[in-house]
Order: C-alpha cells, then sequence, then structure tokens
C-alpha cells in the first residue's frame, strides 16, 4: 500500500471506529428506553449527531416499540402494550 | 495485625501440609509445561536453553494462578471468611498472611522449576545472585498481586476461568523484567538485569500499598 | 393470567414523573449541542491534519498520524485517571459499614463513571495501538516493534479489558463497583509504567513528542494542528462518556426493573396458587 493509502485508511478505520461506538451507544440507549417504557421520542428531539442512523428507527418509532420490547425479552407491561400513549404516533 | 497475620499464614500452610495439594499437583503441573513446552520448540537445546528465563516465569504464572484460585476456594467454602472477619481479624492482615503463604508455595515451585529446568534444559546460572533477588522480589510481587485478584473474584461464579484472565496481564510487568532478569543471570543476555530487578521491587512495593488500602472494601462483604 | 395481577402496579410506576423520566433520552439540550460541536470538530480535524498541515521534512506525509495518535492515547490516559479518580472516591465514600442514602446515589454515579471511562480508554487505546502500528509500518517499517512503551500500552489494554470483563459479571451491585473500583487502581499502576517506561529504557521509539520544557521539535501549522487536534477528540470523548454513562444509567434501571417484575410474577404466581387451593377445598 502506498503512503497516502495507509494514513487515508488509518483516519478511515479510526473514525469509523468511533462512529460505530458512538451508534451502538446511541441505539443501545433506544432499546433500553423502550423495554423501560421510556424515552418515547418525538422525531424532531431526535440527537442530531446521530443522523445516519435515523433511518433505523427515528422517526417510526410508535409501531416498533412493543416489538422491540418483545424480542428483548422483557419488561412489556401488560396483556395490551399498544395501547401505552406515544406522542409519535398519528 | 502482624499476630493475625502470622496465625493466618501458619492455618494456610496448616492446610497445605495436610492436603499438599502445591506439592502433589500444582508441581507437577509445572514441571509438566517445562516437558510440554519441549515438544513446542521439538526439543531443540539451544531453542529452550535461550528461552528457559521466560519459560521459568510462565511455568511459575500458570502455577501462581492455581495456588491463588486454591488459596481462595479454602475460604470460599463453609463462609470460612465470614467467619475471619467476626472472628475480628483485619482485612489487611488476612491478605498478608494469605499473601505470605502463597509466597512460600509459589518458593517451592519455583525451586523446584529451576531445578528442572538446570536438568531438563541443561541451562547454566552466570549469576546466582541476581537470579535468587529477582526470583524471590518476583515471587513476592506476583504473590501479592495473585492474593489480591483471589480476594476480587472469591465467590464470583465464573472465577475459575475469570481469574487467569485478570491476573496474566496485571502481572505480566512481573513476568517481563522477571524473564529480562532471568535472561542476564542465565547469561542468555546483556541486558540490565539490576535495572530489572528494581522494576520487580517496584511492583512489588505498589501492590502492598494498593493491597494494604485495598483490603478493607474487598473482604468486607465478599 | 398471573401477568394480570402485576399488570395496575407496574404501570402506574412507568407513567409516574419518577426519576425514570430524567433519562429519558440519552440526549439532552447540552449534549445535543456538544454533539454538533464534536461533528464539526471532527471534520474541520480531518481537514487540517490530511489536507492544510504540511508534511513533514524527514517523515514526509507519514506525519499526519501524529495527529490521531497523540490525542488517541491522551484521551485514554485521562479516562484512565477518571476511572481511577472516580474509583478511589468510590472506595473513600464506602468505608462506612451503611453509607447514608446521598452517599449510596454518589457511589452508583462513581461507578458508572467508572464504567463510562474505562471503557472510552480501551476503545482509544485500541485506536492508539492500530494507529501507531501504521505509522511505525510507514517510518520504522515494521507494524509492531517489542519495545518498552508498545508493549506496556499493550498490556494496558488488555489489563482494562479484564476490568470490563469483571464489570459484566452478575454479582451484587455494591461489591461488584467495589471489586471494580480497587481492579481499576491496581491496574492504574501500569499507567506511569507506561509513560516513563520510554525514560527507563531508551528504545526505538522516539522521544514523548510534547514537552513542556525543552525546545519544542513540532512547530508552526503542524503544532496547532497537533493542538487543534487534542481539543477535538477530547470534545468527541467528553460526548461519548457523557451518552455512554447515561446508558449505563438505562441499564441499571432496566436490571432493577426486571428484578421488579420477576418478583411481581412471583408473587402473582403464589396468589395465583392460593386462590386455586382455596378453590379446591370449597370444592
Amino acid at each position: 500500500m502506498t503512503d497516502a493509502g495507509t494514513i487515508i485508511s488509518g483516519y478511515g478505520l479510526t473514525f469509523a471506529a468511533v462512529a460505530g461506538y458512538a451508534a451502538w451507544v446511541l441505539l443501545r440507549g433506544r432499546a433500553l428506553g423502550h423495554r423501560l417504557g421510556i424515552g418515547q421520542m418525538t422525531p424532531d428531539s431526535a440527537p442530531p449527531v446521530e443522523r445516519p442512523d435515523e433511518g433505523a428507527g427515528g422517526t417510526e418509532r410508535g409501531p416498533h416499540g412493543p416489538q422491540l420490547a418483545r424480542t428483548v425479552g422483557c419488561s412489556v407491561t401488560g396483556p395490551d402494550p399498544d395501547s401505552r400513549t406515544d406522542p409519535s404516533q398519528p | 495485625m502482624w499476630r493475625d497475620a502470622w496465625l493466618i499464614f501458619r492455618k494456610d500452610l496448616m492446610i497445605e501440609r495436610r492436603a499438599r495439594i502445591t506439592l502433589t499437583q500444582i508441581v507437577p503441573t509445572v514441571l509438566l509445561i517445562l516437558v510440554v513446552f519441549a515438544f513446542a520448540f521439538d526439543a531443540n537445546a539451544s531453542l529452550l536453553g535461550a528461552g528457559a528465563g521466560g519459560l521459568y516465569w510462565v511455568a511459575l504464572l500458570f502455577g501462581g494462578v492455581l495456588g491463588a484460585k486454591r488459596s481462595f476456594d479454602i475460604e470460599a467454602e463453609g463462609g470460612n471468611l465470614d467467619a475471619l472477619r467476626m472472628g475480628g481479624l483485619e482485612p489487611a492482615a488476612v491478605l498478608c498472611g494469605k499473601a505470605a503463604a502463597l509466597a512460600v508455595q509459589l518458593a517451592v515451585i519455583g525451586t523446584a522449576t529451576v531445578a528442572g529446568l538446570l536438568i531438563l534444559y541443561s541451562v547454566t546460572v552466570d549469576d546466582w545472585l541476581l537470579l535468587v533477588v529477582a526470583a524471590v522480589t518476583g515471587t513476592a510481587a506476583f504473590a501479592v498481586c495473585a492474593t489480591l485478584y483471589g480476594a476480587m473474584t472469591v465467590g464470583l461464579r465464573s472465577a475459575d476461568t475469570l481469574l487467569p484472565l485478570l491476573l496474566i496481564p496485571v502481572a505480566a510487568p512481573v513476568l517481563l523484567a522477571g524473564t529480562r532478569a532471568f535472561d542476564v543471570a542465565l547469561g542468555n543476555s546483556a541486558d540490565q538485569g539490576w535495572s530489572w530487578t528494581a522494576l520487580l521491587a517496584v511492583v512489588l512495593v505498589t501492590y502492598i500499598a494498593v493491597g494494604w488500602a485495598a483490603a478493607g472494601p474487598l473482604l468486607e462483604d465478599a | 393470567m398471573p401477568a394480570t395481577a402485576a399488570e395496575p402496579d407496574l404501570r402506574s410506576s412507568k407513567n409516574s414523573p419518577s426519576p425514570i423520566a430524567g433519562a429519558a433520552m440519552t440526549g439532552t439540550i447540552a449534549t445535543r449541542v456538544l454533539g454538533v460541536v464534536a461533528l464539526a470538530a471532527a471534520v474541520v480535524m480531518a481537514l487540517l491534519a490530511l489536507w492544510v498541515s504540511p508534511p513533514e521534512r524527514v517523515q514526509g506525509d507519514a506525519v499526519r498520524f501524529m495527529y490521531l495518535h497523540l490525542p488517541s492515547i491522551w484521551v485514554a490516559y485521562g479516562a484512565f485517571v477518571l476511572t481511577a479518580a472516580a474509583s478511589a472516591r468510590l472506595l473513600w465514600l464506602s468505608r462506612a459499614t451503611s453509607p447514608s442514602g446521598r452517599a449510596e446515589r454518589s457511589i452508583r454515579r462513581l461507578d458508572r463513571t467508572a464504567g463510562a471511562a474505562s471503557e472510552l480508554g480501551v476503545l482509544f487505546t485500541a485506536l492508539t495501538l492500530v494507529t501507531g502500528s501504521l505509522w511505525g509500518n510507514l517510518t520504522w517499517g515494521t507494524y509492531w516493534q517489542w519495545d518498552a512503551r508498545l508493549t506496556t500500552t499493550v498490556l494496558l489494554f488488555v489489563t482494562y479489558l479484564g476490568y470490563l470483563a469483571l464489570r459484566r459479571l452478575p454479582a451484587e451491585p455494591r461489591q461488584r463497583a467495589r471489586r471494580a473500583a480497587v481492579m481499576a487502581l491496581i491496574a492504574v499502576v501500569n499507567l506511569p509504567i507506561v509513560h516513563y517506561s520510554v525514560n527507563w529504557w531508551r528504545t526505538l521509539h522516539q522521544e514523548a513528542s510534547l514537552s513542556l520544557t525543552s525546545d519544542r521539535e513540532i512547530t508552526g501549522e503542524m503544532y496547532w494542528t497537533l493542538m487543534y487536534s487534542l481539543a477535538a477528540v477530547t470534545v468527541i470523548a467528553l460526548w461519548l462518556g457523557v451518552h455512554r454513562y447515561r446508558v449505563l444509567r438505562l441499564e441499571d434501571l432496566a436490571e432493577e426493573d426486571a428484578i421488579a417484575h420477576l418478583l411481581q410474577e412471583r408473587r402473582a404466581e403464589s396468589a395465583d396458587r392460593v386462590r386455586s387451593d382455596e378453590s379446591a377445598v370449597t370444592r
């Protein structure tokens, strides 16, 4: 590899690692929020820096929430979790 | 304090004298490591001789992990640690006594390993004084460290697998410095053997200081 | 159905503005601003480091790795120092056999601080090692040198991997916090060894690049790019750390929640059993 290639890949690797960690932290925060039945975010309250993963569930939060909680296999609070109020639901 | 430590020290060694776990199980295991390494290096005498200093510390490291595990297994059974605490023994004294007992057992393992190296690997010793001082300092440092980590993992369900993972990286300075010092003592390198031994001493003093401060929180609700 | 008995109670606790509500998201206005700043700083840093700053006289373009390598190890050192400081304070506060509620809360906060900081430290130590070996390959012609400084850095890295493993183990939270704190204090012993090893055993590795006393060899645009990178990476790490701290808080809450849920299930189950026993008797 040329010098420039090594330098570019070094920078790419570093920035990707930090961005990946950031995405993991933010997504884990969201998943835990769902699991606890808190942190139901309206689309415009999403932290701005996580724009890259917005498509992964930023805007259409409502329908995904209970499902996510179910797949994580934890405290869905009652027999009908969909009845919880969710500001982002139409 | 010193009386308490002496009591624990004697208790641990008495248990070892009755059970002979170190002598009949750990020492043979360590000698086995020397034999297995000969397989790895295809019994190449010059290679084995060159790596002898490092092999000593690797063998001692694995023996020490087993010893530390054993040292706290006997306390985990039947809530022994609780009993010691109820008995009014100082936590620092308990750790001190256990570390001293472990150091004695490690010294036995170390002596057997040196004998094994002299016979099996036909190494020659250039500087006995450096060898002995480095071995004693390194063994003591490692014993203190292993005792601390044994206390840290006592009662955890996965202590068996966790202890080596925690202990080996932290004990690595001992391993590194001990190996360099041994290489000089065995005439395999012209490094500054005494500087590395000094590093061993620094590590020993540091571990003692940390252990002193940490004994209370470690043993309080172990 | 056992779940119905548990339902109303849990639900009311969910909807009330409990302390949980404060941790609803891991972002607040302050951290969102910090996040934007961090993102912008990263972009500017890439421009400065890769384009604006000049190549070095001897090393050429390879010197650009310096702007990644030094800030990474700087942040890693800082994170480990923070871990150690939080751990020391935690141990100091937990001297009392039964700490007050306030001390108890500080202990949990300190434990989370240590957890978040150590994870960042491990990440940035890994980045230091990767960028360092790429840099080394360009200037020394080899990815790895077994010299004292590199070796102790890799040891630092695995030590804190072990620390993270200890933190992950299920245990009583107070006990886990204390044991982790003790380990953090032992592990921090490695920090000065890493830092001064280059002076103790002078080998291939170049002397510490930044020094307050001697004349600095890095000057002009390179110097300012380095200073800027240090600041930028610090801001990025701060932002990451704050979010990680909050996620750790959520993890704690989730753990409590799961335990409470299990308890309620058990209770409902036994109530169910009592009821069916009663009906069997009346029948």
